[in-house]
């Protein structure tokens, strides 16, 4: 970048600091200046023509360092722009796109993009078609999401949405998809357990953390979720589908009240800012999928809204819902029964991941939903306590046996394959005589084996499979593999299955 | 509030130190309005104002321009600050310490064509060797001979470069 002397000899206009508020300045003189604009004071301090008045320039500077009354401003003719590269892959920066991980400067030769760009129009755009693998089975059959998806990920603070979160990030980025993490107004501590788990999981050097912590300047913290997108556009451009996770969102919208309550705007609901709407929704639509030759690329986008006490109704949430297409809910409640993810699936949407699901998994989700359903309603009567009638207590059978194969640790990744197969096992009733510590157990094993990718051939036999019958026909066929892992013959299993049909008869 | 009466003020005033010695015999005088109950305030302020400054109050008195009371002289004074804070500075760098002939003839030049005259916010930087920078609302002009030598010696490099290739 240029030196202040450069830029002021080249554009010829000049202004001087009238007045600062915290990280705003007012500026006099610069004439010609054009809104989101980029200045320069004497110092090197960057920062952000947020408004244009009569005599004074409302600007939001972006550097920690202070600026002082009558520092001269130099205009740069340009927006802002963050170095890219594909380099940064494996980093951690801050929004300015300058590293923060400690690891020394980033090689290589790198492009610049402006961070406000606008979204690609609708002639660019594809339909989503392909499934995001989350590696989490709840959601994978239940509420499927797509590449090129905008899926909100809401719920009260320590309901796991990050955890969720790296799990996805975890199985993208094995699948050499590029996953970004942009960390809006959180603590070190949030970024490093972040960087910490990717690093675990082995696939942290297909990731990138762009983190604003809540110590820094409100400018840089309103600012992190802009650079994430124009990484993630950069790595688009070059072929790579693309996730990236805004964590959080409520945060962003705060510094950004903060920001307009200094530039004395007038505050609307709740005091925010009466474009926050358009702030957002500017962002988000800089996701989906679009066209690149023959084919098409993605950036999938899961922002994260952080509600209170499970308000759904509150401003910044339902402003976020009508944006994205479906969310996610974490329900405090389910939290607590000890449910993981504590996702709450009759409230929580997918408005185009179920065009991304296949035949099999469209029936398997609608045999869940209905099993799912009749546990509810039996559970309700359990709690009267009397004695339950058979299909009552097949019910509650079947239910925990399916939030046995649900529950998944923080650092277990489910396959789809592996999950459609567990949930095979379940609504086929092989789980129906063992106890719930035995289902997780062998569901462990079970899961442990698909990753090491001991069911090759299940995998490859999918295709073919296109109903429960089929499904339970693929179990029986490769009854052998399923005893060499569990060290139990499935078949046995069957004949109790014969029995318990046999009673219910 | 009527601002021809202050253009007696500004006569002679062309640059940022005039300026501020105006502004600061302005403050004293305001000052003084309050604290002096004597009628006359060309009385109360001598010695402790510039000669210039006292003349120019001792005409309007005779003229019955100033007013009378504390509180209307105080908004006077004020007035008078706001107006001059508001005349139309022009920032000029320059290699040398200029005399105040030079100065003068300056100001005359950048008078020609205006109703009032600039305020001439002079600085001395023997680093652009020669000529001048000049800031004005906002627009900035270098015209110092470092610029000049720097894209000559810049050009020239260039040549030889393309030459040695």
């Amino acid at each position: 970048m240029k030196t202040f002397e450069e830029y002021l000899r080249e554009n010829g206009e000049v202004g001087h600091i009238q007045s600062i508020i915290q990280s705003i300045v007012y500026i006099s003189g610069l004439p010609k200046v054009k809104p989101k604009e980029l200045v320069i004071t004497e110092t090197g301090i960057k920062g952000i023509v947020q408004g244009i008045e009569e005599e004074l320039v409302e600007v939001l500077l972006l550097s920690p360092d202070k600026a002082s009354i009558g520092e001269r401003v130099a205009r740069t003719n340009d927006n802002l722009k963050i170095p890219v590269s594909a380099s940064f892959s494996g980093r951690i920066v801050n929004p300015l796109g300058e590293p923060i991980d400690g690891s020394g400067p980033i090689m290589g030769e790198k492009e610049e993009r402006s961070v406000f760009q606008k979204a690609l129009g609708i002639k660019d755009r594809v339909k989503i078609s392909d499934q995001l693998d989350t590696g989490v089975s709840l959601v994978d059959v239940m509420i499927p999401l797509g590449k090129g998806q905008r899926e909100l990920i809401m719920g009260d603070q320590k309901t796991g949405k990050t955890t969720f979160l790296l799990q996805i990030m975890t199985q993208q980025a094995k699948k050499n998809t590029l996953c970004i993490y942009v960390g809006i107004g959180k603590r070190s501590q949030d970024a490093k357990n972040v960087e910490e788990y990717l690093r675990k999981m082995g696939v942290f050097e297909n990731c990138l953390i762009v983190f604003a912590s809540s110590a820094d300047p409100a400018s840089l913290v309103f600012l992190a979720p802009y650079t994430g997108m124009t990484m993630a556009e950069y790595f688009r451009d070059t072929g790579r589908d693309v996730l990236i996770v805004l964590d959080d969102l409520t945060n962003h919208a705060k510094f950004y009240r903060e920001i307009s309550l200094l530039s004395k705007r007038m505050p609307a609901r709740e005091s925010y800012p009466g474009d926050i709407f358009h702030v957002h929704a500017a962002l988000l639509e800089r996701a989906g999928r679009i066209k690149k030759g023959d084919t098409s690329v993605s950036i999938s986008a899961l922002p994260v809204i952080e509600t209170v006490q499970g308000d759904l109704t509150g401003y910044i949430p339902t402003n976020t819902m009508a944006m994205t297409d479906g969310h996610i809910l974490f329900d405090a409640s389910e939290y607590k029964k000890g449910r993981r993810p504590a996702v709450n699936v009759s409230l929580s949407v997918t408005r185009v991941g179920n065009q991304t699901q296949s035949q099999l998994e469209h029936k398997i989700r609608r045999a869940l939903v209905e099993r799912l359903n009749l546990y509810k309603k039996a559970q309700e009567l359990a709690h009267f306590g009397f004695d339950l009638p058979l299909k009552t207590r097949t019910d509650l059978n079947v239910g925990e046996r399916l939030e046995a194969v649900f529950d998944q640790e923080s650092h277990t990744i489910v396959p789809k394959p592996a999950a459609l197969i567990l949930l095979g096992l379940v609504l086929h009733d092989y789980w129906a005589s063992k106890s719930i510590d035995q289902v997780r157990v062998e569901r462990t094993k079970l899961v442990e084996a698909f990753n090491k990718g001991l069911f090759k051939n299940i995998e490859a036999s999918f295709s073919k499979v296109a109903d429960l019958v089929s499904l339970d026909n693929l179990i029986k066929e490769n009854e052998d593999l399923f005893g060499k892992v569990l060290y139990s013959n499935i078949l046995t299993t069957s004949k109790i299955k014969e029995q318990v049909e046999r009673g219910q008869k | 509030m009527d601002t021809s009466v202050f253009k007696e003020f500004t006569t002679n005033i062309n640059t940022v130190d005039k300026l501020n010695e105006l502004l600061t015999d302005a403050s004293e005088a305001e000052t003084t309005s309050f604290a002096s109950s004597a009628k006359h305030l060309s009385a109360s302020i001598k010695g402790k104002v510039s000669k210039k400054f006292e003349e120019i109050i001792r005409n309007l008195e005779a003229r019955n321009e100033l007013p009378k009371s504390p509180e209307d002289r105080s908004k006077f004074f004020e007035g008078l600050k706001e107006y001059l804070q508001k005349l139309p500075r022009i920032s000029l760098e320059l290699a040398f310490n200029p005399t105040e002939k030079f100065v003068n003839k300056i100001s005359n030049f950048l008078k020609e064509g205006s109703d009032s005259t600039p305020i001439l916010d002079i600085q001395v930087k023997p680093n652009i060797l020669a000529g001048t920078t000049i800031e004005k609302d906002g627009v900035f002009k270098d015209y110092s001979y470092t610029t000049r030598l720097d894209q000559i010696l810049k050009q020239k490099y260039s040549q030889r470069t393309n030459e040695n290739v």
